[in-house]
């Protein structure tokens, strides 16, 4: 579609606005309420526009252009119109600054002047230099205003990670619609006139009211009345890096914004962060560990490099084979990975293992198709279930998530059945087959087995009634399976099962940023093998890079504790640290330069942006391999490790996931689902066992705010509040039953365990059931104890 | 406890008003106004209630109910008192009253103070003007208050 915008053509696809066609040609119309990616508004009218042949001066932030429209942006009329516009704005803001004919010349009182807790004007605001108001006014020339608020009267209210100054707000509504998109609405416009602002219903705390602190309104925000709290007062940053979030394996893109040598905030350079790649990585500065540390006298005391290192070639070079584990995982880049592997094979004849597992997937194909989502994604890897969301799903939960909110077909199950409704729509869509497809199914290993365990399906035991089974598995027709990494090795196979007979796909999503990568590795295979090894006590020494088992259990603690030899490489003091014998201090991952492998194979770049604070861990691991090997092998040794990182192809299918092997798999079996990147080898027998029917059931679910066994998150000052505020989501019928009321502690007994915890009322779940957030899901019977 | 059995009652009304009114955002006002004639105010759980019920975001009804000030948040006292401040009140000490009552009762205008018995409000022009400062207690009118007067009304009410 060709318009003209003050005389310049202009093509643009049709549907765009007036304001995004003139950017296309390098026009800029000012404007405070529109932003990319986010709903038109039409709110602030700074972007008005005159249009031949239409009366008025139309918003060009929503009016669609039309062909041969000819617009002006710059008349003098309207340049009148703004300013008057925009003083009306100002007389509302503490804009004395931005009008102040000594502006910039102030600096040498600058300090004393930010001690003041309030802010009167931009020399005084977090946001100065960085604030699109004091651009605004500079485009649209505004040079000085007759009325000018000064102070402020409304408190600034603090939340986790950003500070809320209504003082500054001109109720742009960006953070409205924002949030609309990501949590459903946690803000929204309250009151009118003088009043007016944006705040949570009864302007209760953002972290009681389902807020999930992903920074998508401070993002937003022109002004200083979003701003993230961490280095508030630092100013602009001296570079941003691009780099990836060291997370989970959404593997969002992020901007580090450095100053000083210390990470200042996070940028999102498009990705949409979740709270732990947007705010959580200040646990890069958090109590590193920067010297070795050795066993001496039981005590850990600080050695040299050379001293820690020959000690621990010395001692690792007694064990070899089944005697010694390495344990890493997905968090490593490849170039660790790859060093860890090389190590372990080449100098402990062992391997290196990881708990970490991903499929490989696309994420825009996948959602093209029809998707069935098992497990709570939004807590475990946040960006991908935004994708997901937007394709409008079925979804499997009991809790009334946002997918599920959100979802073409929900299935709310009774906890604890998810393997049965999983088997239930394998059982009606090969019941469904047209003959010839059945016969090329029959022919998969375990068919049969599969096919005679389909009869011992009741419906009457299965928790979604037949007619919702049907509607699930019309729509799935060669879809995909969704798992999130939390769920039980049970769900996960019937998953696959499912997907064999629905001629779809699989997909695991990986816990960690480079689970991908691991999975590659093949370090997946020989976990469980390692793991009972080391439970019966067989292994006797332990290297440990990138992961923390004795914080996520406890029995990982005693085993460890056990061991004669431990070697523990991480950025801190671990909770696993703190037994070993040795303790390596790595970089973090913005202080080196490396690379993760993203779900569809693509090698993600790591950026160093801080000075490495120790050695890498690749440094670490290679210097040791040399060492461990003597003086003639050293370069060969070199040239493996080499080699290896090029090559790095994994093979056949680990033990306990041996269905779904990687589309590099030598070879592959025939199945209908060949011709997709997973190649589904087997069907695997599942226990169909369905959940107590007359108990209270307790549903554990994994937590945003903790991510994996917590090493990193609990390094986060304000994640460790909000996890300490987590509570017991119990449905109003079952409050009023047990006449329990919102925000009153109860104590739940489930076996051995014992929670304490404040209850939140909440429709989230349904009557009988009640959820808390811990490490690992599952669903298990419970009590209620009331504190009396 | 007592307060836990007021919670629960005020809960199952609203469920009991919710019923008949189809979902969806466009309902959000009449219902409100049912909420409101049924329990002479809005409280919080009656907008987490009408949130669930047409699925909105629990501050989107909150922020409705502010909008408009037809909608009271909180409830109302068992005295309701309503100071005017219409021109002729105002100017014949309309204000003074208020900010005296307010002191007396430690409420601010709109709350209710905490054992429930009073609530202050201001309202712009009761239509009396002659007789200003007007006020009006659970809807009976007194014209001419002075600050001891208006003190000497509170103190006989049952
Ligand atoms: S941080 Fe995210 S969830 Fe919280 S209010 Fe802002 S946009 Fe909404
Ligand atoms: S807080 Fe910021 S984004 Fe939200 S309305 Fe105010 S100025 Fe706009
Ligand atoms: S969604 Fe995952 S990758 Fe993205 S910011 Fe959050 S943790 Fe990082
Ligand atoms: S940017 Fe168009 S009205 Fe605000
Ligand atoms: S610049 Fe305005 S006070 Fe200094």
């Amino acid at each position: 579609m060709r318009l003209l915008i003050n005389e310049i053509e202009v093509d643009a696809p049709p549907g765009t606005t007036i304001k995004d066609a003139a950017k296309l040609a390098r026009i800029r119309i000012p404007g405070l309420c529109d932003y990319p990616g986010i709903e038109h508004y039409g709110g602030c009218r700074l972007c008005l526009v005159e249009v031949e042949g239409m009366r008025g001066y139309p918003s060009s932030c929503t009016l669609p252009i039309s062909e041969g429209m000819k617009v002006k942006t710059d008349t003098s009329a309207l340049r009148e119109l703004r300013k008057n516009i925009l003083e009306l704005l100002l007389s509302e803001h503490p804009c004395g600054c931005l009008f102040c004919e000594r502006a910039g010349k102030c600096d040498e009182i600058r300090e004393g002047m930010r001690k003041v807790p309030e802010t009167v004007g931009c020399r005084y605001c977090p946001k100065d230099h960085r604030c699109e108001l004091q651009e605004t006014v500079a485009l649209v020339g505004l040079e000085k205003i007759e009325l000018c608020r000064l102070g402020s009267h409304k408190e600034v209210m603090r939340s986790p990670f950003f500070d809320r100054d209504p003082n500054l707000c001109i109720l742009c509504g960006r953070c409205v619609r924002a949030c609309d998109e990501r949590s459903g609405g946690v803000v929204s416009f309250h009151f009118r006139g003088f009043d007016a602002g944006i705040g949570t219903a009864f302007e209760k705390p953002l972290e009681d009211v389902g807020c999930r602190f992903c920074g998508a309104c401070v993002d937003v925000c022109p002004t200083g009345a979003l701003v993230e709290r961490a280095n508030k007062w630092a100013g602009l940053p001296e570079k941003i890096v691009e780099t990836t979030c060291p997370f989970c394996s959404c593997n969002c893109k992020i901007g580090l914004e450095i100053k000083n040598d210390k990470i200042l905030r996070t940028r999102t350079t498009g990705s949409k962060l979740c709270v732990r790649g947007r705010f959580a990585l200040e646990f890069v500065h958090h109590q590193r560990l920067t010297r070795p540390l050795i066993r001496k006298d039981g005590e850990l005391v600080e050695a040299d490099w050379k001293e820690a290192l020959a000690f621990v070639a010395e001692k690792l070079s007694g064990y070899k084979g089944r005697d010694v584990a390495m344990l890493v995982s997905g968090v490593l880049t490849n170039e660790a990975l790859t060093a860890a592997k090389t190590l372990a094979e080449q100098a402990m004849d062992s391997r290196a293992v990881a708990e970490d597992y991903s499929s490989r997937y696309n994420l825009d194909e996948i959602v093209k198709g029809p998707l069935l989502v098992v497990g709570d994604l939004s807590e475990t890897n946040p960006a991908t279930e935004l994708a997901v969301r937007a394709a409008k799903p079925v979804v499997l939960s009991p809790i009334k998530t946002l997918l599920a909110k959100n979802a073409s077909l929900w299935l709310r199950e009774r906890p604890g059945d998810e393997v049965l409704v999983l088997t239930a729509i394998a059982k009606v869509a090969i019941s469904a087959l047209a003959d010839q497809d059945r016969k090329s199914l029959e022919k998969v290993e375990g068919y049969s087995e599969f096919s005679k365990s389909l009869d011992l399906l009741k419906k009457d035991d299965i928790s979604i009634s037949p007619s919702e089974i049907g509607k699930a598995t019309r729509a799935l027709s060669r879809g995909t399976v969704v798992v999130s990494p939390d769920s039980d090795l049970e769900i996960k196979k019937a998953a696959g099962n499912l997907a064999l007979a629905l001629g779809g796909k699989l997909c695991l999503v990986g816990r960690n940023c480079n689970s991908r990568g691991s999975s590659i590795l093949g370090l997946s295979r020989g976990f469980e093998d390692t793991m009972h090894s080391l439970q019966s006590g067989r292994t006797k020494a332990a290297y440990i890079v990138g992961c923390n088992p004795a914080r996520a259990s406890a029995r990982m603690a005693e085993i460890l504790s056990n061991l004669e030899f431990l070697v523990v490489q991480d950025l801190f003091l671990t909770e696993s640290a703190r037994l070993a014998d040795v303790v390596l201090p790595a970089a973090s991952f913005a202080e080196i330069d490396g690379t993760f492998t993203s779900t569809d194979g693509r090698m993600l770049p790591l950026k160093a942006a801080i000075k490495a604070r120790s050695k890498s861990d690749v440094q670490i691991l290679s210097d040791l391999l040399s060492i461990m090997k003597d003086g003639t092998k050293e370069n060969k040794a070199e040239a493996e490790l080499k080699a290896d990182n090029s090559q790095s192809s994994p093979k056949a299918s680990q033990p306990e996931m041996q269905r779904e092997a990687a589309g590099e798999s030598p070879e592959p079996v025939k199945t209908r689902a060949q011709a997709n990147e997973f190649i589904i080898l087997s069907f695997l027998p599942v226990k169909l066992q369905s959940a107590p029917r007359d108990s209270c059931q307790l549903v554990v679910g994994p937590r945003l705010f903790e991510f994996g066994s917590g090493t990193r998150t609990s390094r986060v000052h304000d994640l460790l509040y909000l996890n300490k505020k987590r509570k017991v989501e119990i449905n109003p019928e079952d409050g009023r039953d047990l006449e329990i009321a919102d925000g009153e502690a109860i104590t739940l007994e489930s076996g051995e365990k014992i929670i304490n915890r404040a209850v939140r009322i909440s429709r989230r779940v349904p009557k009988g059931v009640m959820h808390v957030c811990g490490r690992k899901s599952e669903a298990v019977s419970a009590e209620v104890k009331r504190d009396v | 406890m007592k307060n836990k059995a007021a919670k629960e009652a005020t809960e199952d009304e609203v469920q009991e008003i919710l019923k008949g009114f189809p979902s969806g955002k466009g309902a959000t006002i009449p219902l409100l106004q049912k909420v409101q004639a049924e329990n002479g105010y809005i409280s919080a759980e009656a907008v987490r209630e009408v949130a669930d019920f047409l699925e909105l975001p629990e501050s989107e009804v909150y922020g409705i109910a502010t909008f408009y000030s037809e909608f009271k948040l909180i409830k109302p006292g068992r005295h309701h008192i309503k100071i005017c401040m219409g021109t002729s009140c105002y100017l014949g000490g309309g204000k003074e009253l208020l900010d005296h009552l307010s002191r007396e009762l430690e409420i601010l205008p709109g709350r209710t103070t905490e054992d429930g018995e009073f609530s202050l409000e201001t309202v712009a022009c009761l239509g009396c003007c002659s007789k200003s400062p007007v006020m009006s207690v659970d809807g009976r009118i007194f014209g001419g208050v002075s600050l001891s007067s208006a003190d000497n009304i509170l103190a006989h009410l049952d």
